[in-house]
C-alpha cells in the first residue's frame, strides 16, 4: 500500500491491523507511530527504566504484528494494545526480576533525569529543582507499589482510561476494580507522604488496613 | 454520578467541613499525579521493530504459515476434510480385506475339480500352473 501519514486518522487502527495481517509493514509503522508514546509511558511507569521500557515497547509491537490475526474486534484496539503492553511489562518484571534490582534510589535517579530534561525548558532554576524533587518522590512512591497497584494507578491516572477499559485490560471485574483502585491510590498516598517526610496523619485514615476500602470516621450522611 | 445523588453530595459538602477537607485532599493528590510529565523513548524503537518484523522474501514453508494464519472456519474445514479422507481410506481397505464377502462357486469338470474364488491375486492362486504351462510352450 501507499505511504500513510502517521496521524491520518481516516485510516482506523482496525484497518491498519487488517493490513498487518497481510504482512504490510508500513501499516505497522503507522500503528507504532500513533501509539508508541502512551504504550511507552505505561511500560516506563511499570519498569522504571528507559532501556527496558524501550525493549518492551519493541516486544509489544512485534506481538501486535504476530497476533494481528487474533484480534476479533470485541474490544477497542487500544484496549487490546494496552493488554498486550501490560502483559509484556509483567513478563519483563518476572523474567528479569527488575523489582529486586531497581531500588528506590534508582527510581529517584531515573526520574530525576526526566525531570531535568523537562526542567531545561523552564526559566526559574529554583522552580525546576522543586519540580524535580516532586517528580522524583512520586516516581519513587510508584516503584514502592506492587506490580498490580502500579498497573492500576498507571492506567487510571497516567493513561486516563475509563473503568471499563481498565477492567478489560487487567481482567479485574468492574465491581472490584473501584475498590482495588482506591486501595492502590491510598497506598501511593501513604508512600508519597512518607517520602515527603511529613506527617501521614489524616491522609491515611482508614486507608490500607481498612478492609472495606472506605474511610473510617467519616461523618454520617444527613 | 448523576442527578439527585450529585446534588445531595454537593449540598453535604457545603455544610460538612470534614468531607470538604477530604475532597480537597483527594483533588490535590489528583493534581499532583497529573503534573507527572509524559515520558518519551530516547531512541527510535521503530528500527528494532522493523528488523524483527521484516517479511521473509521466500520461505519453503509459506503455505504452512498461511494455514496457521488462516481463519478458524478454514481450519475447521481442513480438519473435517482430513477426517473424512482417513475414514474413506479405512473403509476401502477394510472392504478389500474381506474376501469372504466375494462370491465363490465350485465348477466340477470330468477329471478335476476346480475351485474358483475371488481374490486380490490376479492369477487367482494358479501361479504354479501358469508357470508350468508357459514352460511347455
Amino acid at each position: 500500500m501507499g505511504r500513510i501519514k502517521d496521524y491520518d486518522f481516516s485510516v482506523s487502527n482496525e484497518m491498519l491491523l487488517e493490513l498487518c495481517k497481510q504482512q504490510d509493514q508500513e501499516a505497522l509503522r503507522v500503528l507504532f507511530r500513533r501509539h508508541e508514546k502512551p504504550v511507552y509511558n505505561l511500560l516506563y511507569r511499570m519498569l522504571s527504566n528507559h532501556e527496558d521500557a524501550e525493549e518492551a515497547l519493541a516486544d509489544v509491537f512485534v506481538k501486535v504484528w504476530r497476533a494481528a490475526g487474533s484480534f476479533k474486534g470485541d474490544s477497542k484496539f487500544t484496549t487490546w494494545l494496552f493488554k498486550i503492553a501490560a502483559n509484556t511489562a509483567r513478563d519483563f518484571l518476572r523474567s528479569r526480576m527488575i523489582r529486586r534490582e531497581v531500588s528506590l534510589e534508582d527510581g529517584l535517579v531515573s526520574e530525576g533525569e526526566v525531570a531535568r530534561s523537562a526542567a531545561a525548558r523552564t526559566v526559574d532554576p529554583e522552580d525546576s529543582t522543586l519540580r524535580e524533587d516532586e517528580l522524583s518522590r512520586i516516581s519513587a512512591a510508584l516503584n514502592g507499589l506492587s506490580e498490580d497497584d502500579r498497573l492500576l494507578i498507571t492506567l487510571y491516572h497516567f493513561q486516563e482510561l475509563d473503568y471499563q477499559d481498565i477492567a478489560e485490560i487487567t481482567g479485574i471485574c468492574a465491581g472490584n476494580l473501584k475498590v482495588k483502585l482506591f486501595r492502590a491510590r491510598q497506598r501511593l498516598k501513604k508512600l508519597c507522604a512518607e517520602l515527603d517526610g511529613g506527617c501521614v496523619g489524616n491522609e491515611l485514615r482508614g486507608s490500607t488496613d481498612d478492609s472495606s476500602g472506605l474511610r473510617q470516621g467519616a461523618c454520617e450522611w444527613s | 454520578m448523576s442527578g439527585p445523588e450529585a446534588r445531595l453530595i454537593k449540598a453535604h459538602l457545603k455544610t460538612c467541613t470534614e468531607c470538604k477537607a477530604l475532597l480537597d485532599e483527594e483533588l490535590a493528590f489528583d493534581a499532583r499525579l497529573a503534573a507527572v510529565p509524559v515520558v518519551e523513548p530516547v531512541n527510535d524503537v521503530w528500527v528494532l521493530v522493523r528488523a524483527r518484523t521484516k517479511p521473509r522474501k521466500f520461505s519453503p514453508f509459506v503455505w504452512l504459515a498461511r494455514i496457521r494464519s488462516a481463519g478458524a472456519t478454514a481450519k475447521r474445514a481442513a480438519a473435517a476434510a482430513a477426517v473424512i479422507g482417513v475414514a474413506a481410506v479405512t473403509l476401502y481397505s477394510f472392504t478389500l480385506n474381506r474376501s469372504d464377502l466375494a462370491p465363490s462357486y465350485i465348477s466340477k469338470g470330468a477329471e478335476n475339480v476346480i475351485t474358483v474364488k475371488w481374490s486380490d491375486d490376479p492369477l487367482g492362486g494358479h501361479r504354479e500352473a501358469l508357470v508350468e504351462c508357459i514352460g511347455k510352450m
